[in-house]
């Protein structure tokens, strides 16, 4: 007989919001993915068949899930603890039939590497792992000049701190 | 002596070694800018994600208030810019660069708060100075006894 998805609630965890960590309600169930946020008790819903990858990642210094949707959306909840990982991998596995996948991020401290477009996601790789991911949906304009370019982004009022622009360097060969 | 400083590549320190190394500040839980004097590096919160660059790798640094706000932007050595004496090659060429952050916080003092949000900002200012200085003057005292 087929072992049943645990029923996993979440009670004090967020999601990453144009920079800023939301406190959210997460339930992973049967049903699919359903997080409501605590401020505005707005729900929304991720089943499995929208579930491209699933990872387990770093996020604002803790731990967190990471889902790749397969309309190209990013979504990150962080606030987890360690010993949540296990729990959560086999949530996935029996619900969904995904494997959740550990993703490392560079630490390195190179600010050179290789900028990767997936879906909604700008990626920036330093020696083959991602030093950020830059959901491209925060970007209110792109500015190209000469071997840059100039990213803007859209702020969040409730940010104490909030990243208001990013340049990259292009060499001329990338621009041929 | 002679000119073999020019075939010399630009030295890449590593921030650090693993994530776990990474401080467990509450700036960084709070995704607040963070200067780690012990491992020289500033770590800078990219959408989620509190981000290592390694203070080397910093050209310079600037503060402005405009308003309500205060703007610190940190420019980055890239292939263009002067990276100072010897004129070392990188050691990447066809990578990508980030050039430039600029971050943003308000000087307003909201109820219950000790200080405002920009203090963060000012405060990274002032320890990036400071371990930039400092790892400056040991990477020149050591160019001398190479001399």
């Amino acid at each position: 007989m087929k072992e049943e998805a645990p029923l996993l609630e979440y009670n004090e965890v967020t999601i990453e919001s144009r920079g800023l960590m939301i406190p959210v309600k997460l339930k992973l169930s049967d049903q699919g993915i359903a997080f409501r946020n605590v401020r505005t008790g707005k729900l929304e819903t991720l089943q499995c068949n929208e579930v491209d990858v699933v990872n387990w990642q770093r996020i604002a210094g803790e731990y967190g899930i990471r889902i790749f949707a397969s309309n190209g959306n990013l979504y990150r909840f962080g606030g987890f603890k360690d010993s949540d990982q296990s729990k959560i991998e086999k949530y996935f596995k029996l619900a969904c039939e995904k494997t959740m996948t550990e993703k490392e991020f560079s630490v390195k401290g190179w600010n050179y590497g290789n900028a990767k477009f997936e879906g909604g996601v700008l990626s920036f790789e330093v020696s083959h792992a991602p030093a950020f991911e830059i959901p491209i949906n925060n970007v209110s304009s792109c500015v190209t000049g000469k071997n840059e370019v100039t990213l803007e982004f859209h702020q969040h009022d409730d940010a104490a701190v909030s990243l208001t622009e990013m340049r990259f360097y292009i060499p001329p060969s990338e621009l041929a | 002596k002679g000119k073999k400083v020019d075939s010399k590549l630009r030295k890449s320190t590593v921030s650090y070694k693993s994530a776990s190394l990474l401080p467990k500040d509450s700036e960084v839980l709070n995704l607040k800018l963070h200067v780690d004097r012990k491992f020289e590096t500033v770590i800078l919160p990219v959408y989620g994600l509190p981000v290592p660059f390694h203070i080397s790798m910093i050209k310079n640094i600037s503060q402005s208030v405009e308003g309500d706000y205060t703007y610190l932007r940190i420019n980055f050595f890239h292939p263009g810019s002067n990276i100072g004496r010897g004129e070392a090659s990188f050691p990447n060429p066809e990578a990508i660069f980030v050039k430039e952050l600029t971050y943003r916080s308000t000087n307003t003092k909201e109820h219950g708060e000790i200080s405002a949000p920009s203090s963060n900002l000012n405060m990274a200012f002032r320890l990036i100075k400071e371990v930039q200085k400092r790892f400056k003057t040991r990477e020149m005292e050591e160019k001398e006894k190479e001399d």
